[in-house]
């Protein structure tokens, strides 16, 4: 079930869910929208680096480190917005920290982020394969970016680039469910 | 530790890809090696020696052992790992 601006609210004011600078604001007011709540672009965006030919490899050590290493920082301010070429890649993340956390006492939930139409009618996609965020998450949000339209577009740090729904999480999220017992690889438990 | 209980698990710290988070390898019994990219509140310590904090996602099935839950996909996949519980902390 979808949280209205009400029922986020209300989550949040509970401390079962965070988004912060919500608590205490007007529910009927930016940012929150009826089912959701827009989020503000943070101010680094990261480029890859295209210096050189390389195969990324997710199974070898060290690749975290890596994709730091080999992606290009920007800050970014009113004065000195990124502009988002077409056709190009980049990462941002939100302004916002988020949090789900796990209660044993309390509703569990989780979010998906998705664009906002304003964007999407200038071609351009926050997120393009990865929406969830997972009960127990914290932190900002990720935000997958490209430019898919003709045009150059500006991304200036508290802008709102995307919306994060929350959804209630049926029973508590427990370890070792029966679809991952002796499943070892990609995504089940590693004894 | 009860179900839901937040510990902290070894880890290795190094700067992550955002100023605000830092990239952790998590090594596992098997040899294998997770990382992932977590919120600095959820760290603690440094390099080799640095400690995240996750939660106890099991009621204690297996003997000495605790299944806890990252607080992010990892890069390889799974989120949920098994521990000898002597590798936990108390958080």
């Amino acid at each position: 079930m979808i949280l209205s601006n009400i029922a986020i609210l209300d989550a949040i004011e509970r401390g079962a869910l965070k988004i912060e600078h919500l608590a205490g604001r007007d529910p009927s007011a930016s940012p929150f929208n009826t089912t959701a709540v827009d989020l503000q672009l943070g101010t680094e965006i990261l480029v890859p680096k295209s210096d050189q030919p390389l195969a990324l490899d997710l199974r070898k050590k060290g690749i975290s480190s890596f994709l730091h290493q080999h992606s290009t920082t920007y800050r970014i301010s009113e004065d000195q917005p990124f502009t988002l070429r077409k056709g190009t890649f980049v990462l941002g993340n939100t302004m916002e920290k988020v949090g789900f956390p796990l209660l044993t006492d309390e509703q569990c939930y989780s979010g998906r982020v998705e664009g906002k139409s304003s964007l999407a009618r200038c071609g351009i996609l926050v997120h393009f394969t990865a929406p969830t965020i997972h009960a127990g998450f914290t932190g900002t949000i990720t935000l997958e970016m490209i430019n898919l339209s003709e045009n150059d577009f500006l991304l200036y740090p508290g802008m709102f680039v995307c919306q994060l729904i929350v959804e209630e999480v049926k029973g508590y999220p427990t370890g070792a469910p029966n679809q991952f017992i002796g499943q070892t690889k990609p995504a089940g438990v590693i004894k | 530790m009860k179900m839901g209980a937040q510990v902290w698990i070894p880890c290795r710290i190094s700067e992550g890809m955002f100023s605000n988070e830092y990239a952790v390898e998590i090594p596992l019994p098997s040899g294998e090696v997770l990382s992932l990219y977590v919120d600095k509140s959820l760290v603690r310590g440094s390099g080799d020696n640095g400690e995240l904090l996750v939660s106890v996602v099991d009621s204690g099935l297996h003997e000495g052992e605790r299944t806890v839950l990252l607080p992010g996909e990892s890069l390889q996949g799974p989120r949920w790992i098994r521990l000898p519980e002597r590798d936990l902390a108390s958080a």
